[in-house]
């Protein structure tokens, strides 16, 4: 089996393309997780009883940026994501399976489910589940969603998020991720591995978030982000996708100002506030006028 | 008697909830059988439960079949009302007019059905329970899975009823289209093994289960990490450094536990040791050996959930070992960049931290707790003001460092090390290290007296602080822990024998948060924590609330001595003589009191207001009185200044009961002269002031 980091999440998409998920692509917008994607978010609520998806999502990150430097954090890096409702009766089973499908031995490795409930505050949104931990190496997170903007989930959503450097790098047995070998090439005939992708953006989006991005500007593109937010959710049509995608925009703002330390730890809690109500129209929005056009 | 054997298998159950909620399962299962009739809970009878990740199981060997059919009473219609009403009241009994039965009641004489209730079969109890169980199951979170209306605490699969050895049929209706129906149907450990096993009941069952791989009594799987890691650890000449939370939360994350042992990176060994468990427990749920000394050594113990096989295992400890570096890696990057500044440094950026709105930042909190401590520590023996000012100023420095971000629980701990490595002096470094101490009641005291005099201003200064703004515990609720930071106060005064104007120093405290004085139900509340401490100190709760004076918080060190000196002297026949003699005065005087003939000066109940009854000795007549009298004017009139005056002083009173009782021989109170009446009156009164003054004796129950 191929371990090469392209072939770990082909190997996924093939999978649970095989489990009957939908394979969507990236959402094209900087956001923290792949949950943000709008086909986990609006659709764990929204008018479909079945929806099943799988893709990649590009995961930013400003506050965990280290310049390069460290062999286990990055500023951007992947999240595969599977979102499936409602949650199928053999759901740890399937997750199973998919380990398997990467080349993942289960009956060799110690596979365990350890307690780790999820929330996030400023998407008003928290589920229960565990990490899988794989030889100790948190490798997933496992989450049944009860709530999104606030509003429960009937029924309840499976989320899947695998860290994909991680899983790479567990199962390629590395210990720094830039020498992660991405396509299976050895590079004295041209083949990459993560670094030579990567290393240099590190370098330079540690420096951009950190140190030189200007505040007054991403504060003022908070503030746009919410107001634009704001006028789509109030016009007379209302528009809840390209209002989330102003909410998507407000969230990331806030995670570039944070890492700039420009945000105190009172104020903190105001602007998770303020995205999450954001976040909370956005879904109220879709909910209402999903169920609208479904009974017209 | 019946075997009836329950299992509910679910995902993986959070380790923690695991031993508390199979507690409850066994509990609710027998007190609604037994609530039922449906339960024997004589000498054979025995209930066996166990539980794992995913398993919960119950057994009960007392249960009955079959409920006793019992007569029921119904009433109908009093005798003479109208026939409609008779006729109605029959058919909705199900009875013939002729079966009616008459009888008198305190409100008439009225109709009676008697029906025959027949008893039910278990068979149609368990569904009911069932679901009762699941739906009020007090779970600390529980969630809805698919379409499911009602919640477990992670997706429950399938419900195993045996009785007997027979399936008993019936189904869970989750709401939402979800049914679970009961099966007999066993499951080993899924990594091993697939198809269902036939459940008889619960002995084989568990037998069955260790040999498909699940040892699913959570006891059995404790000994067994224990007994293997104890092994591991002696065969490297070392010991398990014992973490009784850690081992319980394992064995809650493993059916067939594995115990192996990992090898540390030496570049990581010039880690603290706190550092090296506390990374390795917290992330990784590692166990950490120690050498004779109880120095941390290179290796660690997981618990993985696969057999044995020493291919795998080597691969399995490989892994971990890969993620262990990963994590000291970051423990010592913290560890060096962290180094690198002087607390003083970091003490600045505590203005960026609020400590609690309303109670400003916590760089403020600090100043307080600086000026608080050199005040506290110069009421202590061998206490240097300078030291616990210095160390008082440094203590929170290290929650913004990165070590301490990383691992809260790190807190003064890591604070002294860094003091350390800036030459800051011993006894700082030690009271920054202990000045959390104590966290309840059998954490231990911070070393030095000056981690005392830091700990007490830190405990002051939060519980002053949260008081004047109303924030205060209520019922189970204590958010703040100032339970817990008033009883640490009391542990030290009372075990490093303190003796501080605690008023004085809340005072202090109060006018440092810029409030006048302290909150009226503070002290208040530190002497109710100071009897509840007294109480758990096996103090009889009596005597605590006689010699206790509610929110008196002057001198607790003299409040405690008092207490466990009465305490003492009512343990010898000489105090009881005196609780018998002061017994038998007060009973005299509120038997006046009773008869409203007082004028008064006597025969104050114990809540009144006492001052001295004024006795005339002229008029006197018997030496019985002179000599009550003097030995009353003889008595202390507080309780003295410090244990060996407090003991010398309750010795004392025990001196009083002699007089009494041959006053109570040879004296008359009820003279024929009113005033020498009044006087063997006053003469009493004093006596029992005098004693009050020291205890309530009224409060002593034996």
């Amino acid at each position: 089996m191929q371990t090469d980091f392209q072939s770990i999440f082909l190997n996924l998409q093939t999978y649970w393309a095989k489990q009957g998920c939908i394979i969507l692509q990236p959402y094209d917008m900087e956001v923290g997780a792949g949950t943000f994607h709008p086909a986990t978010i609006l659709r764990s609520l929204g008018p479909d009883f079945h929806w099943k998806a799988a893709y990649v999502q590009p995961s930013r990150r400003p506050t965990d940026g280290r310049y390069g430097e460290n062999p286990n954090r990055l500023q951007h890096y992947y999240q595969f994501q599977t979102i499936m409702k409602p949650s199928p009766a053999n759901s740890q089973e399937l997750y199973l399976g998919s380990l398997q499908a990467i080349g993942l031995d289960i009956h060799k490795h110690d596979i365990r489910f350890v307690e780790d409930d999820w929330e996030s505050p400023s998407l008003g949104a928290w589920g229960l589940g565990w990490e899988v931990w794989c030889d100790g190496m948190e490798v997933s997170q496992f989450t049944y969603f009860q709530q999104v903007g606030g509003i429960e989930c009937d029924p309840v959503p499976l989320e899947l998020t695998y860290g994909l450097e991680r899983l790479a790098m567990f199962v390629q047995e590395i210990e720094n991720v830039y020498e992660l070998d991405w396509d299976g090439v050895p590079t004295s005939r041209g083949g990459k591995v993560y670094g030579d992708i990567f290393n240099l953006a590190e370098k330079e989006f540690s420096k951009w978030n950190f140190e030189l991005a200007d505040t007054a500007i991403l504060l003022s593109h908070f503030n746009d982000a919410e107001a634009e937010c704001a006028n789509l959710l109030s016009a007379e049509e209302v528009l809840p996708l390209p209002a989330y995608d102003q909410c998507m925009k407000a969230s990331h703002l806030f995670n570039l100002l944070d890492a700039r330390g420009v945000i105190s730890v009172t104020e903190r809690q105001s602007y998770i506030g303020r995205v999450r109500q954001l976040a909370k129209g956005c879904c109220d929005a879709w909910v209402a006028k999903t169920a609208e056009s479904n009974s017209s | 008697m019946s075997e009836l054997f329950i299992e509910f298998i679910c995902e993986e159950i959070p380790a923690r909830m695991q031993k508390n909620s199979i507690r409850h399962m066994a509990e609710f299962i027998s007190s609604k059988l037994l609530e039922h009739g449906l339960l024997d809970t004589s000498s054979a009878a025995e209930t066996k439960s166990a539980i794992g990740p995913k398993h919960m199981v119950v057994s009960l060997s007392g249960v009955i079949k079959q409920q006793v059919d019992r007569l029921v009473e119904k009433r109908g219609p009093k005798v003479g009302a109208p026939h409609q009403a008779i006729y109605g009241f029959c058919k909705s009994a199900g009875i013939s007019e002729t079966q009616l039965v008459t009888k008198k009641t305190k409100k008439g004489t009225f109709y009676f059905a008697e029906i025959l209730e027949k008893g039910r079969h278990i068979e149609t109890f368990i569904p009911e329970l069932v679901y009762n169980l699941v739906s009020e199951f007090p779970w600390p979170k529980s969630q809805r899975w698919a379409t499911s209306k009602l919640s477990w605490v992670r997706p429950l699969h399938h419900i195993n009823v045996v009785l007997d050895g027979q399936l008993i049929r019936g189904s869970l209706d989750l709401g939402g289209d979800m049914t679970i129906e009961f099966t007999n149907s066993g499951y080993g450990h899924s990594a091993y093994h697939n198809g269902p096993f036939e459940i008889s009941g619960f002995e084989l069952y568990v037998n069955k289960m260790r040999d498909l791989d699940v040892l699913v009594d959570f006891e059995e799987r404790q000994s067994f990490i224990l007994k293997n890691a104890s092994k591991i650890a002696e065969q490297k000449g070392l010991h398990l450094r014992r973490d009784d939370n850690l081992l319980e939360e394992v064995c809650g994350l493993v059916e067939s536990p594995n115990v192996l042992c990992g090898r540390i990176d030496d570049i990581f060994m010039i880690l603290p040791d706190e550092v090296l468990v506390t990374s390795m427990r917290v992330h990784q749920k590692y166990f950490a050996l120690e050498d004779e000394n109880g120095k941390i050594a290179p290796y660690f113990l997981l618990v993985a959930d696969r057999k044995p096989d020493l291919q795998n295992d080597a691969l399995i400890i490989k892994g971990n070992e890969r993620v262990l570096r990963a994590r000291l890696s970051d423990a010592l990057f913290f560890w060096n960049s962290d180094k690198a500044k002087h607390l003083k440094e970091y003490r600045k950026q505590l203005r960026e931290i609020t400590f609690y709105e309303g109670l400003g930042q916590l760089s403020e909190k600090v100043d307080r707790v600086e000026a608080l401590a050199s005040m506290i520590a110069s009421y202590i023996p061998e206490c240097s003001e300078a030291d616990a000012f210095q160390a008082a100023g440094l203590c929170k420095s290290d929650l913004v460092t990165g070590m301490v971000v990383e691992f809260p629980e790190l807190q003064g701990v890591m604070g002294s090390y860094y003091a350390s490595t800036h030459d800051v002096a011993t006894p700082q470094v030690v009271a920054i290290r202990d000045h959390y101490c104590p966290q309840g009641a059998d954490d231990k005291l911070p070393e030095t007296a000056e981690g005392i005099a830091v700990s007490m201003a830190d405990k002051i200064d939060t519980l002053v602080g949260f008081f004047g703004i109303n924030v205060k515990p209520t019922g189970s609720k204590d958010p703040f822990a100032l339970r817990r930071a008033a009883l640490g106060i009391l542990r030290m005064i009372d075990e490093r024998s303190i003796s501080l104007p605690l008023d004085e120093v809340l005072v202090k405290a109060a006018n440092l948060h810029g409030f006048n004085s302290f909150d009226d139900e503070l002290a208040l509340f530190i002497t109710e924590r100071l009897k509840v401490r007294l109480r758990d100190k096996n103090i009889s709760h009596d005597v605590v609330s006689a010699a206790i004076v509610d929110a008196d918080i002057h001198n607790l060190q003299i409040q405690i001595e008092k207490v466990k000196a009465i305490d003492k002297m009512l343990d010898t026949s000489d105090g009881m003589k005196l609780l018998e003699g002061w017994r038998r005065a007060s009973n005299i005087l509120a038997a006046e009191a009773k008869k409203g003939k007082n004028n008064g000066d006597i025969g104050q109940t114990s809540s009144q207001a006492i001052s001295a009854p004024s006795v005339d000795a002229s008029l006197f007549k018997l030496s019985a009185e002179t000599k009550l009298f003097e030995a009353a004017q003889s008595l202390p009139d507080d309780v003295g200044e410090n244990e060996n005056e407090i003991y010398g002083t309750i010795h004392r009173f025990s001196a009083v009961y002699e007089p009494i009782k041959i006053f109570f021989e040879t004296v008359i109170v009820n003279d024929d002269n009113p005033e020498i009446r009044k006087n063997r009156l006053n003469l009493l009164s004093l006596v029992c002031t005098k004693i009050r003054n020291i205890a309530d004796l009224g409060k002593i129950e034996k």
